[in-house]
């Protein structure tokens, strides 16, 4: 039996490196890599054949962090739940070991955030640990359910989310609610919240403020800049992830975010839809759609396979709203068909246009609905909402219809996406 | 008290002169210019116990903001705004051939750990750290000195500005790779010190990987002799290593003396201050320092610090400096007491009043001071925590090092250093090859170094010195080995280079020189063309075809100067001795002297 085979994490253990002698901690094997935490602080890891273990004590197990904190806090008047999917607020580091674990009690928030217990009452639910590339429509639909029971009896709903597919549930959800009666405010985290850096903290910080206002809409919370000044509020529609890693990763397409909240105070500017006095809310998606981006050397064969078992497509074309013309065929006999194809741009930024062009045209004839300014996630998960509540007869004026903010009526900026120092 | 026998351990960081160590940012920040700014807040993470560590909570105020400066040298990293990138190669191998020149047993697996920092002096709010070599040795003429470890690690940002609730850093130093040596407690006295910062720096130097400018090398002295450990943070200056210990040691030595008079007076009982608002008695004096007190919107406090008559400042006892150090941490300029008074302009009389007020025997002594009424609070109990530990004769913590050579009271001693893994990093395996490198680039002694210089380059010894004091020698060799003509490579480095960064202030990176190199090579040009493509290249950016034409519009071709030369001969302007200036003057274009001269031997030769 291979020495590592009978390791457990936290055994102490003695052990023979060449001419040295090692005392430290076992964290763990990586691949074929022994890692043992020093009494120093840091982690050595050696090839499990070039060491010599000399004595092993393995360690009672520690109780660890208490699993079971308080999952309520305050006793003001605003009521908040918090729904978490995986993203954390808060990380506690085992620096013993190197483990980071999420932090499931609330009571930090008491002495973090001045006068939270006074002005609310918040819950903790756990809807699961999904890492949010792995959510799907059920994910969504579920997630939407949970969102619409803890709205009967809150004043406002809080989502901790992975930021890759914020956008997707949270323009999902904002679909799903027609009308609601609290604020939902996806909240996540650029850098992970272990670490003193963390934007998570501020994020959340910045969600609570916005969830116990009158916004009557799904937002999403993240920092404006790369400072820790503002935190702003993105209707959920026309929101995207423009940027891999930096804080200020989720932008407002095409406008400026609906609020701000920061030291001096939280805003809601601009028109939103504010909170109202029922729930209307439905749970049904179809999600046989496909979102499509268009390349050069996409076929004719290649489109039809895509779409054979779909019953609507999004394609993002380029510029103004265009595919090859090889491909007009194929759109033609898919649209007779029955199959919606709608067309959105690569360009994420203006609005698809398919008049301006003969290519556009020609795309039009064959059957392809232009989406204007409504971007091609929004769009995707639009069109599995609209399937699944309106007839097929509606389907291309309701496409077309400005339901949740999610067209853009008016593009005013002097720059879009502004990049540069 | 028996006192221990002195032990010293030093901490020696040397900056290295490769790229940054997660990033491809420029160690050096050019014209320094600063792109952006931007504000951050840290919070520090909880522990297991949820407990802070202590130096962190000292460190911290909650509503602590940092301003940072983004300088031309700086990308999304420093700005934590992107993960790290893989580490500089360059800086693994100087750390590797660092380890092994001190005999460590050194890693072929590098793991990378967070080590959490709230400063503010990291954006990320720690430090990327890993150990590269441990279990070494350094023998010195006073004996053996062990090395426990070797550690390669990103140096924090600069601090430009600071202030009680908001502090400013430049991100230009953040990143620059640094070569951590941490010796054992084996060091002996004050010279021993400084023999063994000197010879771990020396072999930073002849590795030609130190970066050599004046804030490349810090060193942090720890030392105790029986009452804690005692660590000096930051000394750069050798020469001040021994002044630094000399100082602590009689500094130590006093506060025993100190204390022990107290404990015989007291009989061993616990002692604490406690501040009483004396504003009133002071209204009307005269003394400047209590007058701009009050405009400022101090108040007046006076307590007694009974027993400690004379220990405060007499002969060389000075306890009155260790409670000056401690509120001046806190923001005030400074305090009064008993020994030293009156003085400072206040009135005999005054004091008197406070003496009687406060039922002052002669054995006692009494603290004056003037602070805003917000701070009083945790003014006394940062006091009282002092006057505490100096009485259980327990004085460790992390001391500032002045220019003078005396230590001030920085911050108590962190707790264990806070530390777990970097995820974003895989563990780094170090190959055979780069093994093998490092081992047959261990640096030679000074004198063996110069020597194989010389000798395989052809370069003088003065060159080859000045080559490795100024951190050139790993940059000389790789553009030496390439271009053959190593004289010349010397003196680009050495000389032309300086001469080009003092007249514009910018400087050819090794990619540049390279390039134009390969082109001096292929175009066949002499040293003279080749110092002036460099200049070019590096102030106006040209490269390639356009530098070749920008040479020719700017040098005298070899045929443009036989025709002059020839006319000039023809109809006797020319002679000798004024060649240089003629061809300069006939044809308004730069002329190489080297090639005028041999071209005007050829065709007197001829004639």
């Amino acid at each position: 039996m291979k020495p590592e085979d009978q390791l457990e994490k936290g055994d102490f253990l003695e052990i023979k490196y060449g001419p040295s002698i090692l005392k430290g901690t076992y964290i763990s094997h990586e691949k074929d890599l022994l890692i043992v935490k020093l009494e120093n602080g840091y982690n050595l890891s050696f090839p499990s054949s070039s060491i010599e273990i000399l004595r092993r004590v393995p360690q009672k197990k520690s109780a660890g962090f208490s699993e079971n904190g308080s999952s309520k806090l305050g006793e003001g008047k605003t009521n908040i739940t918090i729904i978490t999917t995986g993203g954390t607020i808060a990380s506690r580091v085992d620096y013993s070991t190197g483990a980071v674990k999420p932090v499931k009690d609330l009571e930090f928030l008491a002495s973090s955030i001045p006068g939270i217990t006074g002005r609310f009452n918040l819950e903790l639910s756990e809807y699961g640990e999904i890492l949010s590339e792995n959510m799907k429509p059920e994910n969504w639909i579920a997630l939407a359910r949970s969102t619409r029971d803890f709205m009967k009896k809150s004043d406002g709903i809080i989502i901790t989310h992975g930021t890759d597919t914020m956008s997707y549930t949270s323009s999902a959800l904002a679909f799903m609610f027609e009308n609601q009666t609290t604020p939902v405010v996806f909240v996540g985290s650029q850098r992970s919240s272990d670490r003193p850096s963390s934007d998570a903290f501020l994020n959340f910080r910045g969600a609570l403020e916005f969830s116990s206002t009158d916004f009557g809409e799904v937002g999403i919370a993240m920092h404006d800049t790369t400072s820790d000044t503002g935190i702003a509020l993105h209707r959920s529609v026309r929101s995207r992830k423009m940027h891999t890693s930096r804080r200020d990763a989720f932008r407002t397409i095409g406008s400026r975010p609906l609020g701000l909240s920061g030291p001096e105070g939280t805003i809601l500017r601009d028109e939103y839809r504010k909170i109202s006095d029922e729930i209307r809310f439905s749970d049904r998606m179809d999600s046989r759609v496909a979102l499509i981006y268009f390349s050069p050397t996409l076929s004719p064969e290649d489109l039809e396979n895509i779409v054979s078992k779909k019953h609507a497509a999004i394609l993002m074309g380029t510029g103004l709203g265009h595919v090859s013309t090889d491909l007009v065929d194929t759109i033609r006999k898919t649209a007779r068909d029955g199959i919606k194809i709608m067309m959105t741009s690569q360009c994420i930024n203006g609005s698809v246009d398919m008049d301006v062009y003969s290519t556009g045209r020609i795309l039009k004839d064959a059957g392809v609905i232009p989406m204007g300014s409504i971007l091609p996630e929004v769009a995707y998960v639009k069109a599995m909402y609209v399937l699944a509540n309106y007839p097929a007869e509606e389907f291309e004026n309701r496409m077309q219809e400005n339901l949740r903010g999610e067209i853009l009526e008016r593009e005013i900026s002097s720059h879009f996406n502004a990049g540069g120092f | 008290m028996p006192l221990e026998k002195i032990r010293i351990g030093l901490e020696v960081h040397m900056q290295l002169n490769t790229g940054k160590l997660f990033c491809r940012c420029n160690q050096n920040s050019g014209e320094n210019k600063i792109y952006f700014n931007f504000t951050r807040v840290l919070r520090p993470t909880l522990s297991e116990l949820g407990k802070m560590d202590i130096a962190a909570e000292y460190e911290m105020e909650r509503d602590r903001v940092f301003t940072y400066e983004a300088t031309e040298n700086t990308c999304l990293v420093e700005y934590d705004e992107e993960p790290p990138h893989q580490m500089d190669e360059d800086a693994v191998k100087a750390s590797v051939i660092m380890s092994l020149a001190l005999h460590c047993n050194t890693v072929e697996n590098v793991s990378t750990m967070r080590k959490v920092v709230v400063d503010g002096s990291n954006t990320s709010g720690f430090q990327r750290t890993s150990i590269i070599g441990f279990d070494g040795y350094l023998d010195t003429s006073r004996g053996r000195v062990r090395i426990s470890t070797v550690c390669l690690e990103e140096d924090s940002a600069r601090k430009v500005e600071g202030g009680q609730s908001a502090v400013t850093y430049s991100l230009d130093r953040l990143g620059i790779p640094l070569i951590e040596v941490s010796t054992e407690p084996d060091i002996v006295d004050e010279e021993h010190a400084v023999e063994v910062a000197e010879k771990i720096g020396s072999i930073g130097m002849l590795s030609g990987y130190a970066r050599r400018e004046v804030d490349s090398i810090r060193q942090d002295v720890n030392m105790s002799i029986g009452m804690g450990r005692v660590e000096i943070k930051g000394v750069q200056k050798l020469s001040l290593i021994s002044d630094f210990i000399r100082y602590e040691k009689k500094r130590q030595e006093s506060i025993l003396r100190a204390i022990e008079t107290v404990k015989k007076r007291s009989g061993g009982k616990q002692i604490a201050v406690k501040f009483t608002d004396v504003s009133s008695i002071f209204e009307d004096s005269s003394s400047i320092i209590i007058r701009s007190g009050f405009k400022a919107g101090n108040r007046v406090y006076c307590s007694l610090l009974p027993k400690f008559a004379g220990t405060l400042k007499k002969g060389d006892l000075r306890i009155g400096k260790e409670i000056s150090d401690v509120v001046k941490a806190f923001g005030l300029g400074g305090i009064f007491h008993s020994d030293e008074l009156p003085a400072y302009g206040i009135e005999e009389e005054k004091i008197s009043t406070v003496y009687s007020k406060l039922g002052k025997q002669q054995d006692d002594a009494v603290l004056i001071l003037s602070s805003p009424p917000s701070r009083i609070g945790v003014i006394t109990s940062g006091i009282n925590s002092r006057i505490n530990k100096l009485l259980s004769l327990d004085l460790a913590e992390t001391r500032g090092p002045r220019d003078d050579g005396e230590t001030f009271f920085l911050r108590p001693l962190p707790g264990k250093d806070r530390m777990y893994p970097e995820t974003d990093i895989p563990i780094k395996h170090i190959s055979a090859e780069t093994m093998d490198f490092c081992r047959k680039n261990i640096p030679l002694e000074a004198k063996e170094l110069q020597k194989e210089l010389t000798e395989r380059y052809g370069i003088s010894e003065q060159d080859a010195v000045v080559l490795i004091k100024s951190g050139n020698m790993v940059k000389f060799r790789r553009i030496a080995d390439y271009y053959k003509d190593a004289r010349s490579v010397a003196r680009l480095l050495l000389q032309k280079i300086p001469e080009i960064r003092e007249k514009s202030g910018k400087e050819p990176d090794e990619n540049l020189i390279m390039k134009v190199l390969q082109i001096a090579k292929g175009e066949n040009w002499s040293r003279f063309v080749m110092e002036k493509a460099i200049e070019i290249s590096t102030i106006s950016g040209l490269m390639g075809d356009d530098l070749k034409s920008e040479i020719e519009r700017q040098i005298m071709s070899e045929d443009d100067i036989a025709s002059f030369i020839s006319s000039g001969l023809k109809d006797g302007t020319l002679t000798q001795k004024n060649i240089i200036p003629y061809l300069g003057r006939s044809s308004k274009k730069l002329v190489d002297p080297a090639l005028a001269i041999s071209v005007f031997r050829r065709m007197t030769d001829q004639k």
